[in-house]
């Protein structure tokens, strides 16, 4: 008995006392950072998740960009029971797209703060790690621009997170997150590849970061900053741009969108867009988007490709295409960026010359759409991000806030001008050029013609906002629907209305207000 | 025996009939002098006595009540007692007893602190004794039971054990039979035959006070106990006719809340032990199965006939064994195992019919066609009024499918045991066998189970035992709240809002349809809840295999070593497939399926040594400690499959069609952990327990890796106390006090780390190609992870009179649960937005109370009562940061997703209801009223009067009108507040028991009060829309909508809700009292079942979840579809609870 107690006791011992080491276990489906980033593969692997924030669904971005065009004298939000929201600027620190928005955006710029700090103790060569930083730092610097022009001054991060107990940050002047933003261009711009070694404007490539550098030294040059030093930099970009020969406006104005729509490249014209696929029927990703199916022409049949019409146009944008007597204009945009008709099932109904208001975004049309069967949500249809026409355009703004209405600025103009009518672009047509105008009349011009060529793109709230007249805007064009208005889409100034002082920024989602110690609110908050 | 002495000693002596007390004098012996020969060292007591000619009765209460000592004796042999003249001072018991006994016909014999008067021996018959038998007696554990009565039986020659439990007695041949009785034990009869030394154990008798209680790593008589630990009544328990023991637990024991989600067979139960302590983790108590401590086990493939008993660990001096895992309470279940004896075989078997209890209103089709005029009055006048006249659809029945898929179904359950064995090996063997048909048609859970339990004992010191368990179970049938897009994807929404009537001929494709042929299914997801339910596969099969076994050795005769060891693996392959005549079959996925296998392992080894010991009488201590290493591991494959070509290969066809997505989990965690305890009682009069465990989990990184989880309680028995001695009525008083530190280590097994997460959503698609993987840190590390820690104290009372007849135990505990576990919000400017952090603090405080009585005890009818009753309050102390709430919403509708129905709040509940005050409806007199030209009326809202979140162009007499807080005329989140409290002010049960000769009767009663539900259904069925689905049928209220003819009303017209938004108008009152278990039994009497040549026989009829007085309108107050701690008590589609009636048999061979 004595043998068999020993036999017991040493039981005891080996099982229960010596097992330390047992709990030492490592993740099993999963993999940790610390030990990733030593490929090139690996790298471009996380580089691609920098990349998704763009089209993100909760991002509520790009995916859906009903936010970025309603609300503001280009476009409107066509339901009379939305009374809420940033399409209507009517929302509080509370509401789900601004935190949504503004969560998104740090999302992407600390996934971009992670490679960047890894791709610096990694073994990659220096050639391959050079395109990959340079997308990373862009993608980084546009995510901040996003930041800075919707919220004022925000807290600037450029090491990754890695504590769950030091999160209070306090914010960083506007001025100093230009001033990262610009550096991280200008980091990049050498680093990544030309346009045309790219060949799709998928990725970023060096006229994208040029364009980019170009927009953000525009924005930087004009309200609330009026760093006015910076239009010479936005002039220099794209310039470079322009110089690059690499780049030309598509002939057709309305083959820019229809491409989209098929899943078709024009690197010359459109320089950098969110590439959206698939369209989650046949397939298990999240990479399809909303393009046309909310941002879209109503309707209501399965083979044209259902579109809950989320954006419409506004009485401005529509009349500020030239019109003819017979209401209708030579300018081929109006007709394309504005569907002149509605859908009766699966008809084309036109409306009557007064039907202004009821006029769907039609940039992007479902017919078009090459991936069937179709979803009735989602779409495989991109959205763009920087076009040659943009570059024009901005060219032009920064000539003329420098050197006046010059020749260059005027041609630059004239350019997306005749693309729009259906001219050969590089040939004068005096029916059509600007001629003449003085330094604030060409700057009128650019204005209206960025709303024009523009339009439904994302651009104009901010545009208005750099220019300092967005409230103007925004209260004239309510006025406008107002007095011009038929009785049933009177509403569509509802949302237009709303802004006032406070509307130029928004609100610090609560969010971060809540459980970051530092942060402040907005003015009018 | 031990109950008519004890009544005696308590004075009444009118307890005892005249034909038990003849019985009992039978029994009465001649008591050695050796008994009497107790060493007068061990009375402490010194008694002081001068009585002239008193009454011994007077006497021997005058001794009790100086010397602390109970005495038992029969009252009418004290009436023959002659009256005693003492004079004694600083005399012993003993010695005082000698003197006052010199005359008297009676002896005393003095156990522990008993003194037991017996008559004095008659003098021997003429027995021809001639053969000596001689032995020992003991108790359970083995130490020798002193003063023990070793009786010939039909004599009256008896003897009585000496203070080594040992005793000789001569009878007369080998056909002598021998009775051992004691008070407090159970009596044996041994026949002697060849017997020449006869051992006996003797058991303890079964009283309340002397229930063994299981509690960690032991057990311990509930005398003894220092903490608070609830035991379930197990015989009233095995009265309710369930599948799970939990679903019988609700109200059984004082401060367990029990809810189920729904009525769904097998839908998720849960049980909360004196409130949630943690926010965002899991709350459920750890369960600990014969030994075997399991977080979250499968408890429907327990057997509720195999359990044995119930105790449920609730503060922190009887969980802190259980140290990290032990801060949610927990339960211990033992099943039962063989006992020696002949094989016994029983069978019981029942058939029950399960019922719905209720029908949800709807409207009439007249109604319905009504409301569709109202809709569209040129619609209807095309459709519905075409050819009919609007009174016509008066007379017309209608479609309610609420007749097609709810059913009256069965449940048969069979059980069949066999147990027997020797005294050295034990074993038993049983199985069951449930089929439940759930009350919604194509819905059940089926049951294959066995068990085999096997016990040796080798010799006196060394025992084995072994348990082996085997369960196959089977949860069949759409889940009508599983979680769905929209609120239009679940089931009951298609049961209510289905049309009833059609125009043109259509109701038989209403009927038969998967769609009705008038919705548009682009917007209106409506679909033929009966095709759905005949053509959906939703199987969720478990297979569980528990086994674990132990060896024990006693050392020496004081110190025990056990190991024990086992595993358990549960595996659930959950499938589901979607085939054309589905919606999402016939949607454009088309014939689609998945399955997911999960596995999990749990193992563990464990070792403790115990040392148990009296020393010099009045001091026990017992000395326990231990070492476990358990494991758990878990693995979850599965895939989702898309446009199945040949769907009439179900399943087994998906390898034909497009995956879409596939899922692969695995995981483990394992825990090492020591642990002690320390036992002492002096005089079974102060109690002392001390515990302390130390956990190491693999869940933390290694610098926090340890925890320690010290426990203290003490327990004061006063009825010992000698100056509450005269207190005769007063049976138990005891004081309890306790406190302890318990952790809760629920997070997931790698929380600590950060993790590079590669999901499908952060792809990117580059020149159109395939989404290229994209990969990004998707949890961020936190190495400062430790246990979350539970501070708990309690207090208690168990006070009994008239020897437990009535008894009644009070605790009251507060808790403070601080390092919370918390899934932590994180600044969205961290790239994160939650984080496992230890931050936040929880209280929860609370009474509980217990009353057991035996209100008529003869021995043809007896009623005893139990009843309890517990108050919880918790509040949130701290959250993350400077956060001053935590706002949660429920999935279950798109549109609602995003909007926060709970609120959680530093000094309130950890939930409560948040959202707009209901404040009825616009009247005309709230709009300026103009009429245009045409006669088209217009009606615009008068300035001054808020706005309901629409715009205010929008808004319309009959449109819900809502309390502006913050007085700005709009509605906007700015105006919600909260609206209702889903937390129960008390919780409890009273069970009922009556038994009148053969017959018994069980009525079981369970209440619930002052809990809010947050009433969904009604959101979606009482608001009728205009807009969108049209054709939808509402509530029967919807009738009494707001007309400008009908302003009296609650319920809206058309499109008026206003924003979109939870408000109060559907928090209800949850509160209720539920008829919950009735059973009718007759056991036949022997004389029948004798001649049947079975042992039992016992029939019955019982009944669960009779009747339930409630004020909530929806199907069942027992609801919860999304609960958690954050997010209790909503209701959307809920599967009603059934009613159900049983008949049964339970036969014993």
């Amino acid at each position: 008995m004595k043998y068999q107690i020993k036999i017991l006791l040493a039981l005891l011992a080996i099982s229960g006392l010596s097992c330390q080491k047992i709990l030492d276990t490592k993740p099993m489906d999963f993999l940790s950072p610390e030990t990733y980033f030593t490929t090139k593969d690996q790298a471009n692997t996380a580089l691609n998740g920098v990349y998704s924030v763009l089209g993100e669904e909760n991002a509520n971005f790009m995916h859906n960009p009903t936010n970025l065009i309603d609300g503001n004298d280009e476009a409107y939000f066509p339901r009379i029971a939305q009374t809420t929201g940033l399409a209507v600027n009517t929302i509080s620190a509370e509401h789900v797209d601004v935190n949504n928005l503004w969560r998104g955006l740090y999302d992407g710029v600390n996934r971009a703060n992670v490679l960047i700090k890894n791709l610096q103790n990694s073994p990659i060569s220096q050639t391959d790690k050079a395109p990959i930083l340079g997308q990373a730092l862009t993608l980084r610097a546009f995510y901040y621009f996003w930041l800075v022009i919707n919220w004022g001054d925000v807290p600037l991060k450029l090491e990754p997170t890695s504590s769950v107990n030091s999160v209070d940050i306090a914010r960083t002047s506007s001025a100093e997150v230009y001033a990262q933003i610009v550096k991280d261009l200008e980091q990049a711009e050498p680093l990544v590849q030309s346009a045309t070694q790219v060949g799709f404007g998928g990725r970023i490539n060096k006229s994208a970061v040029r364009g980019l550098l170009a927009r953000v030294n525009l924005h930087w040059a004009g309200f609330p900053l009026q760093n006015t030093a910076r239009y010479a930099e936005a002039l220099k970009w794209s310039q470079m741009v322009i110089q690059s020969n690499e780049h030309d406006l598509n002939p057709s104005y309305s083959q820019i969108f229809i491409n989209q729509c098929q899943d078709k490249y024009d690197i010359k014209e459109m320089i950098w867009e969110v590439e959206f696929w698939g369209n989650r029927t046949s397939d298990a990703y999240l990479e399809a988007g909303r393009i046309g199916s909310l941002i879209g022409i109503a309707c209501q049949n399965a083979t044209i490709g259902i579109c809950a019409d989320r954006a419409s146009t506004t009485l401005k944008l529509f009349d500020s295409y030239k019109a003819e007597p017979d209401g209708s204009s030579k300018d081929q945009r109006r007709d394309w960026a504005i569907a002149p008709f509605k859908y009766n099932n699966a008809t084309k109904v036109p409306w009557t010359a007064t039907q202004k208001l009821y006029r769907n975004a039609g940039k992007w049309r479902r017919e078009y759409e090459t991936l069937t069967p179709k979803n009735a949500n989602y779409t495989p249809i991109n959205y763009p991000l920087i076009r040659y026409s943009d570059i024009l355009l901005m060219f032009a703004e920064a000539e003329n806030a420098i050197n006046g209405p010059t020749a260059a600025a005027l041609d630059a103009v004239n350019q997306v001008r005749r693309r729009g009518y259906g001219k050969a672009v590089h040939t004068p047509d005096v029916t059509i050029d600007i001629s003449g105008v003085d330094k604030a009349g060409l700057l009128k011009v650019i204005q209206d013609e960025r709303l024009r060529e523009l339009c439904f793109e994302g651009l104009r709230k901010w545009d208005l906002i750099r220019w300092g007249i967005f409230l103007d805007a925004c209260h004239q064009e309510a006025a406008n629907i107002d007095a011009n208005a038929q009785a049933d889409v009177k509403y569509a100034s509802f949302g237009i209305k709303s802004v006032t002082d406070r509307n130029l920024l928004l609100p610090i989602p609560s969010s971060e207000l809540t459980l970051n110690q530092l942060i402040t609110q907005n003015p009018g908050w | 025996m031990y109950k008519n002495y004890t009544a005696l000693r308590c004075g009444i002596p009118s307890c005892v009939k005249p034909k038990l007390w003849r019985v009992m004098k039978l029994s009465f012996f001649i008591c050695f002098v050796t008994c009497l020969q107790l060493s007068a060292a061990s009375f402490a007591q010194k008694i002081n006595l001068d009585k002239k000619n008193t009454p011994l009765r007077e006497i021997l209460n005058e001794i009790r009540r100086q010397s602390g000592y109970s005495i038992l004796c029969d009252a009418d042999i004290l009436n023959t007692a002659k009256p005693v003249t003492v004079n004694v001072k600083n005399s012993s018991v003993e010695e005082t007893l000698t003197k006052c006994f010199a005359d008297q016909p009676f002896n005393y014999i003095i156990k522990e602190k008993t003194i037991l008067v017996t008559p004095k021996p008659v003098a021997d018959r003429v027995i021809t004794a001639s053969i000596d038998i001689t032995g020992t007696v003991t108790d359970e554990k083995n130490l020798p039971l002193p003063g023990v009565t070793v009786k010939l039986a039909e004599s009256q020659l008896a003897v009585s054990t000496n203070n080594n439990g040992s005793y000789k007695i001569k009878v007369p041949d080998e056909k002598a039979i021998l009775l051992f009785s004691y008070i407090g034990y159970e009596s044996q009869t041994i026949a002697v035959g060849d017997k020449k030394v006869i051992n006996v154990q003797l058991k303890e008798q079964n009283s309340k006070l002397n229930e063994i209680v299981v509690v960690g790593y032991g057990s311990v008589k509930r005398t003894d106990l220092t903490g608070a630990v609830g035991s379930v009544n197990i015989a009233d328990f095995a009265k309710a006719p369930v599948r799970s023991f939990e679903e019988a637990l609700a109200g059984r024991v004082a401060g367990v809340q029990v809810s189920s989600q729904d009525g769904q067979p097998g839908s998720a139960i849960n049980i909360i032990i004196r409130g949630a302590n943690s926010l965002t983790q899991d709350n459920s108590p750890l369960y600990v199965i014969d030994g075997f401590p399991i977080e979250n086990p499968e408890n429907n493939a327990i057997n509720p006939a195999d359990i044995a008993s119930i105790d449920i660990l609730k503060d922190a001096s009887a969980t802190a064994i259980y140290g990290a895992r032990g801060a949610n309470g927990v339960v211990v279940i033992t099943t039962k195992r063989g006992k020696s004896g002949k094989i016994q075989t029983a069978y019981s078997g029942n058939y029950a019919l399960n019922q719905i209890t209720k029908r949800m209103a709807v409207l009439s089709p007249y109604e319905f066609v009504r409301l569709q005029a109202d809709i569209n009055q040129a619609k209807a006048d095309t459709t519905y009024l075409k050819n009919h006249t609007l009174d016509y659809y008066k007379g017309v029945s209608g479609i309610n499918f609420q007749d097609k898929i709810f059913a009256t179904r069965p449940t048969i359950n069979q059980n069949i045991s066999l147990s027997g064995g020797t005294e050295t090996t034990r074993f038993s063997i049983s199985g069951n066998i449930m089929n439940q048909d759930g009350i919604i048609i194509n819905t059940g859970y089926d049951r294959y189970q066995g068990r085999f339990t096997l016990d040796h004992k080798f010799n006196d010191k060394f025992k084995i035992g072994l348990n082996f368990a085997y369960a196959s179970l089977l949860q069949k049938g759409n889940s009508p709240s599983v979680n769905g897009v929209t609120s239009q994807t679940y089931l009951l929404y298609s049961v209510l809002g289905y049309r009833p009537v059609g125009y043109n001929g259509e109701e038989q494709a209403i009927e038969d349809n998967l769609f009705d042929p008038a919705i548009s299914t682009t917007n209106d997801l409506r679909s033929n809840p009966y095709v759905t339910l005949q053509n959906e596969v939703r199987n969720n099969n478990t297979e569980n295999v528990f086994t674990n076994g132990f060896l024990s050795y006693n050392i020496f005769p004081s110190l025990v070593l056990k190991i024990s060891g086992g595993f358990t693996k549960n595996s659930l392959t959950a499938e589901a497939f979607n085939n054309s005549q589905t919606r999402s079959g016939a949607s454009i996925l088309g014939p689609n399926g998945s399955f997911r296998n999960d596995k999990t392992l749990d193992w563990l080894n464990e070792n403790t040594l115990t040392y148990s010991q009296t020393f010099h009488r009045d001091h026990h201590l017992e000395l326990l400690g231990g070492t476990t290493l358990s494991g758990r591991s878990f693995s979850s494959y599965g895939a989702t499959v898309i446009g199945v070509p040949n769907e009439s290969l179900g399943l087994a066809g998906l390898d034909e069609g497009t995956p879409t997505s596939v899922t692969a989990v695995a995981s483990k965690s394992y825990l090492l952990s020591y642990y002690s305890r320390l036992n002492y009682s002096y005089r079974s009069r102060y109690l002392l327990t001390a515990t302390i465990r130390a956990d190491g989990s693999s869940k933390f990184s290694r610098a926090n890796r340890w925890g320690y989880f010290p426990s203290f309680a003490a327990a004061w028995r006063l009825n010992e106390e000698s100056w509450l001695m005269p207190l005769k009525s007063l049976s138990n008083l005891k004081l309890r006090a306790s406190y302890g530190v318990t952790g809760n280590n629920r997070v997931t097994d790698f929380a600590y780390y950060s993790s590079l997460g590669f999901p499908i959503g952060a792809s990117y698609s580059f020149q159109n190609a395939t989404p290229s993987k994209g990969t990004y840190v998707t949890s961020l590390s936190n190495q400062d992870l430790k246990w979350e820690s539970t501070k708990e104290i309690d207090g208690g009372l168990d006070i009994g009179f008239f020897n437990e007849r009535l008894a009644l135990t009070v605790d009251y505990y507060h808790k403070n649960t601080s390092n919370l576990l918390l899934n932590a919000q994180l600044p969205p400017t961290t790239g994160f937005s939650n984080a496992y952090k230890n931050i936040g603090e929880v209280q929860n405080n609370g009474w509980e109370f217990t009353l057991n009585t035996v209100n008529i005890s003869t021995p043809d009818f007896s009623w005893s009562s139990s009843f309890n009753i517990a108050f919880n309050r918790n509040k949130v102390l701290s959250l993350t940061q400077n956060q001053e709430f935590m706002l949660t919403g429920v999935t279950w509708d798109q549109n609602y997703n995003n909007i926060p129905l709970y609120k959680a709040v530093i000094g309130g509940p950890i939930a409560q209801f948040y959202g707009l005050r209901f404040n009825g409806l616009y009247q005309v007199s709230d709009f300026d009223v103009t009429t245009n030209a045409n006669g088209t009326v217009s009606y615009t809202l008068k300035a001054g009067i808020a706005g309901n979140g629409n715009s205010r162009a929008a808004i319309k007499p009959g449109d819900n009108k809502y309390v502006d807080l913050n007085g700005d005329q709009t509605i906007n989140a700015n105006d919600y507040t909260i609206i209702g409290n889903p937390n129960p002010k008390f919780i409890g049960g009273l069970n009922n028991t009556f038994t009148y000769k053969g017959f018994d009767l069980g009525v079981f009663l369970q209440f619930n009060y002052g809990n809010d539900i947050y009433n969904a259904n009604r959101l979606i069925f009482e608001t009728p829309l205009k807009t969108l689905n049209s054709n939808m049928n509402y509530f029967a209220v919807v009738a009494d909508r707001w007309t400008p003819a009908n302003p009296n009303t609650d319920i809206s017209t058309l499109d008026g809700q206003g924003i979109t938004s939870y408000n109060d108008r559907f928090v209800e009152d949850g509160s209720y009292l539920r008829l919950k278990t009735v059973q009718l039994g007759y056991t036949f009497p022997k004389k029948i079942t004798d001649h049947l040549g079975i042992k039992a026989l016992k029939i019955y009829v019982s009944g669960q979840n009779l009747y339930t007085w409630t004020h909530y309108s929806g199907f069942d107050p027992e609801v919860s579809i999304r609960n958690t701690a954050l997010t209790p008590g909503f209701d959307y589609s809920s599967y009603p609870r059934p009613r159900t009636f049983t008949f049964g048999t339970n036969v014993t061979f």
